[in-house]
């Protein structure tokens, strides 16, 4: 008999099994750290790029880095990996909603690679999302390799977002919080603690290994009502910049599309077009965290002018490089072009007002980052909390929420959804916990069907047929020919109502005539959603399932109220 | 309620092989048959504690303007009718979801890009991870078809033994075919496997439905593989004795597939008969 | 505690695939190993009372079971049969009849007369051809347990206010728990009351036995039609 190997099924424990708080927790402190050492490997990985090209940077042919790097990172991803690239979070968050977070393996470190590969060279993205899927890919295998349920599995996934973004900018809370808001979509007591301590592991292992410093230090700033008033228009400014991005980068993506060369040769002529860009305005390669530095220190050179060109540069710079297929993430490109955005709406605003008692510029860059960010994912919570532990600025707590709040605001005005929602609400895959959509998508036909329908041969008198009726305890009677048992159609006791008292029809009619031949019907493997809208349109309350042209049984919407109420009672419980 | 068989579909010579006996299966089981011909390299598979990403190999997308008719055709011939599953859902625009709703499913011996097309080849790790997530058995087919006309079941007295036992009663009785025992016994008494019957109630069962029990109590187990027909399907559970003995040394699998030309069914450690 | 999932799913009065699919997701806090769930009694038992379901050991009630045969004659039986009840008019004759109902407590005579006589009020349960069907108004729920029909045949055939104004000499008391139960011995009762040659029988006053036999032999051509 094989013999069940007892540590590795640590949830059949029985002290496990009611509360699995506590294992969970320890091992959301593994996953944490994992992911943790994953958001540094990739950290460092890609310092020691940047240090290594920085001397080629002035070369002429330097434009071709880039182009090398993305396609390079291509050709990893797509022929050694076999990865079938797309965003990263986005299908985190797809096989979160549907399989409980179940991640393939190469998922934890083919993304880092690649994104090495991209951003080192110098293309416009960020380190953010692919550590996190990275993150999210370790949890789901750990939680595959201890048999955990799906529920346990998604705790984990999120276990791992927020350690790898907790690693990565030394931001335990931001971890948190961008799991809980982006990741699950929901804030379950139970998920909290084992995330929030997968958080704290994934920021100590940063910490441990690479100091704890703040990102963008400052030396401080004084808000006065003037900032205040003016972070409104910043925010409107940020909101307005998001939706440049996000439309940026989705044409951009629609004009790849149209180009018909194999995909590694387009992330080349991505990165070539980038590293053009690059000459000319060199904010605008790698990540950008130097210029975000100069920004908030005040010490930006250049002018109005040159900040602007910037801020447009970075956008057109990160559509390339996405756009065209390099890999990498968001998170840093917002921060830079929010900086930028901040930046010149400040020397806007100082030019145009002079005299006016702004706060240094290097606040508004901060701010503009914020904006930045709770534009693009419309997730205003996270956008604050980044900003305030990267920055370390909790004096300009009132400027950033409300920068924060009114750019998701203005945004979603525009874009009705984040950009990692976008791709799923297209293809009608979002489905966010304790939704409708959601329950329903759970609930499977062979759970709804019923059996108990009594069937009528076509060639039935009515007569018996109403005999019948003192036996049956449903309103529908499918026909089925005697011979084959194949389904030929199905009686409504509704149409036959009024026959009910006219003897003279019982001996003259048969069954097939009072039959509707043509009902409509569903299938086994049909989404649940789809029958409720036919049911909808049709106005009908019960419809046959026929398989293999043979009657299985009747779907009732009766019945599904119960089921969906017991669905969605079981998906909302805080706990067992 | 209906049995399923899912089926991956090649638009070649050999994939039409392949594609014969999955219907001959069906027909012999009255199952229907889901067809699912490829747009896409890839697809994955979401089982309930694995998530496989197939890659097939190019000559799967072979003339797709032709794939459908050829599939129906072959179909209908084998009096089967056919269902072709487009994909509903998808992770990322070019890796398709496939439902793992099945009661079986059809494997070639190697659907990843490195093997060639008729080598019979270890089996690829891809397959492996399939046989071990799914709840369905898997076929694996030989590379020609060829009317499969009594049932040999591997028994070697472990918990996916009798798996596969359980499988091979249940496809007897629905098919009518004659089933066969084969067990290399080795140092183990023949009231060994016995007892091993009598403990899940199966001896009776045997007893009566079995038509020949293989006993072999020395000889090599390539050797003894001989005594299969040439006419038979092959059924075997997976994962005997440990992942670790199996790793080090060739397991049972192993050697009945690159030994026997038959086609092979075998029966991973999550399927139960009965069960989806 | 270890049990196949089936029988889970019995107790839980659960569909089979919802189960497996709440204890894959998990959901419910019950592990599943092979064909069976493990799990802990009591802490399923709290599970269940706080999603609304009820957890029960017992095969449940089917509402809706078809009801064997010969239901008549074993209430009929269980109600006995008498004769000679006294009585000048209606208002008497229900009185005596009351006390003659066997396994009555007589607390529940008064308001079961009561409720008898509130049903006479609406329009009388005298059928015609001096057969009366008299019940209470709504099912008792208190005094009696199962279905039972008591004969009563009267000493003098008193004036009913019947359909067809005939004097009535035969009451058929129908007491039952449940208004299933109550429509369908009435509907089987009207069946043989249909019957002139039972009627005609009926005016005989046959003995208990004769009586019992009878309407078994007519209850099994019912359940034959009705097969």
């Amino acid at each position: 008999m094989r013999k069940t190997i007892f540590w590795r099924y640590p949830a059949r424990l029985s002290f496990f099994r009611m509360d699995d708080r506590l294992l969970l927790i320890s091992i959301g402190v593994i996953v944490g750290l994992f992911s943790g050492l994953a958001a540094v490997g990739l950290n460092r990985s890609l310092i020691f790029m940047l240090e290594g090209l920085y001397h080629l940077r002035h070369l002429w042919w330097a434009f071709l880095l880039p182009a090398a790097g993305a396609m390079a990172s291509s050709i990893f991803l797509e022929k050694i990996m076999k990865e079938g690239a797309g965003h990263g979070i986005p299908e985190v968050i797809y096989s979160v909603s549907r399989y409980g977070g179940l991640l393939r393996f190469r998922s934890s470190f083919s993304r880092l690679i690649s994104s090495c590969l991209t951003i080192g060279s110098g293309g416009s993205a960020g380190p953010e999302a692919p550590v996190v899927m990275s993150g999210a890919a370790i949890g789901s295998t750990i939680a595959r390799f201890f048999y955990l349920n799906d529920r346990q599995r998604t705790t984990l996934v999120g276990c791992g977002t927020a350690g790898a973004i907790a690693g990565i900018f030394n931001a335990p809370l931001t971890g948190l919080i961008f799991t809980m808001e982006i990741i699950l979509g929901e804030w379950s007591m139970v998920n909290i603690i084992p995330i929030a301590v997968a958080a704290v592991a994934g920021a100590e292992i940063s910490r441990i290994l690479q100091g704890n410093s703040i990102a963008f230090e400052s030396s401080g700033f004084h808000i006065t009502g003037v900032d205040l008033f003016a972070s409104l228009g910043l925010a409107v400014v940020a909101a307005f910049a998001s939706i440049l991005l996000t439309r940026g980068l989705r044409r951009m993506h629609g004009v790849s599309v149209k180009v018909k060369v194999p995909m590694w040769v387009k992330a080349a002529i991505g990165g070539a077009a980038v590293g053009v860009l690059g000459f000319f305005v060199p904010e605008v390669l790698g990540e950008g965290y130097h210029s975000i530095h100069d920004m908030i220190q005040g010490v930006f050179k250049g002018g109005i002018g040159i900040a602007a060109l910037a801020f447009f540069a970075k956008i057109f710079a990160t559509s390339l490089t996405l756009g065209w297929g390099g890999s990498g993430g968001i998170f840093a490109p917002c921060l830079v072009i929010g900086s930028f955005a901040g930046l010149a709406f400040h020397r806007v605003l100082a030019f145009g007002f002079p005299g006016t008692p702004l706060v240094n510029e290097g606040c508004f860059a901060l701010l503009g980052m914020a904006g930045l960010i709770s534009g693009i994912l419309q997730a205003p919570l996270t956008g604050i909390f980044l900003i305030l532990e990267i920055t370390g600025s909790y004096e300009v707590m009132l400027p950033l929420i409300i920068v924060s709040v009114i750019s998701t605001t203005v945004t979603h005005y525009f874009e009705s959804d984040s950009f990692y929602h976008k791709d799923l609400r297209e293809r009608g895959e979002l489905l966010r916990p304790g939704t409708d959509s959601r329950v329903l998508a759970d609930i499977g036909i062979r759970e709804v069907i019923e059996t108990d329908c009594i069937t009528v041969p076509p060639h039935m008198l009515l007569r018996e047929f109403f005999h019948l009726l003192k036996q049956s305890t449903r309103n529908y009677f499918p026909v089925e020919d005697p011979e084959t048992g194949q389904f030929l159609g199905i009686v409504e006791l509704g149409d036959v109502r009024s026959y009910i008292f006219n003897t003279v029809m019982y001996d003259t009619v048969f069954v097939e005539q009072i039959m509707n031949s043509n009902p409509d019907i569903i299938h086994y493997d049909d989404n649940l959603a789809d029958v409720l809208e036919t049911m909808d349109a049709r106005g009908c309350f019960s419809m046959p399932v026929v398989s293999n042209n043979r009657f299985v049984g009747m779907v009732s919407k009766a019945t599904l109220l119960d089921k969906y109420r017991d669905e969605l009672n079981v998906q909302t419980s805080q706990a067992f | 309620m209906e049995t399923t068989f899912f089926h991956v579909f090649r638009n070649t010579p050999p994939g039409r092989e392949i594609f014969m006996q999955s219907l001959y299966f069906c027909k012999q089981t009255r199952a229907s048959i889901k067809i699912y011909i490829p747009e896409f390299t890839k697809f994955l598979m979401y089982f309930d504690n694995d998530v496989v990403q197939v890659d097939l190999d190019e000559s799967y997308l072979t003339q797709p303007a032709t794939a459908r008719s050829h599939a129906m055709a072959l179909a209908v011939q084998a009096g089967v009718e056919p269902f072709f599953i487009p994909p509903m859902n998808f992770t990322a625009l070019t890796l398709p979801d496939i439902s793992v709703d099945f009661d079986f499913m059809c494997c070639p011996r190697c659907i990843s890009d490195f093997s060639s097309k008729f080598s019979l080849g270890h089996i690829g790790p891809r397959v492996r991870r399939i046989v071990n997530a799914a709840r369905f058995p898997v076929l694996i087919p030989s590379s020609q078809f060829k009317e499969w006309k009594s049932i040999m079941v591997f028994f070697g007295g472990s918990a996916n033994a009798v798996n596969a036992l359980n499988l091979g009663l249940y496809l007897s009785r629905t098919t009518g075919v004659p089933l066969d025992l084969f067990t290399q016994a080795g140092e183990l008494s023949r009231s060994h496997f016995i007892d091993i019957l009598k403990e899940h109630d199966l001896d009776e069962e045997v007893e009566a439905s079995a038509r020949e029990w293989h006993f072999f109590e020395k000889g090599k187990f390539e050797y003894n593989l001989f005594e299969v027909p040439h006419n038979a399907l092959a059924v075997l559970g997976a994962y005997g004795h440990g992942l670790v003995k199996e790793m080090l040394f060739r397991s049972t699998m192993e050697m009945v597939q690159s030994t026997l030309t038959n086609p092979l069914l075998i029966a991973g450690p999550n399927y139960a008969v009965g069960s989806r | 505690m270890k049990l196949t999932i089936e029988e889970i799913a019995r107790r839980l009065d659960l569909n089979l695939e919802t189960l497996e699919r709440w204890i894959r997701q998990g959901r419910i806090p019950v592990t599943k190993r092979g064909n069976e769930g493990i799990f802990n009694e009591p802490e399923l038992k709290r599970w269940a009372s706080s999603h609304r379901r009820s957890y029960r050991m017992s095969p449940r009630m089917d509402k809706n079971q078809i009801q064997q045969g010969c239901v008549l004659s074993s209430a009929m039986e269980r109600g006995g049969v008498f004769e000679g009840v006294q009585g000048g008019d209606k208002p008497s004759v229900l009185k005596n009849c009351v006390a003659l109902v066997p396994d009555l407590p007589l607390e529940f005579q008064a308001p079961l007369y009561t409720q008898l006589l509130e049903r006479e009020a609406l329009i009388s349960t005298g059928v015609g051809r001096g057969v009366a069907i008299p019940h209470p108004r709504n099912p008792l729920d208190q005094g009696i347990s199962t279905p039972v029909v008591v004969t009563f045949f009267l000493d003098q055939p008193v004036d009913y206010e019947a359909i067809d104004d005939q004097p009535v000499f035969v009451l058929f008391l129908i007491l039952s728990p449940t208004v299933q139960g109550h429509l369908t011995l009435l509907s089987r009762l009207s069946f043989c009351l249909r019957d002139g040659a039972f009627v005609s029988f009926l005016k005989k006053i046959p003995g208990r036995e004769a009586f019992l036999a009878r309407v078994k032999k007519m209850e099994k051509i019912i359940d034959s039609k009705e097969k």
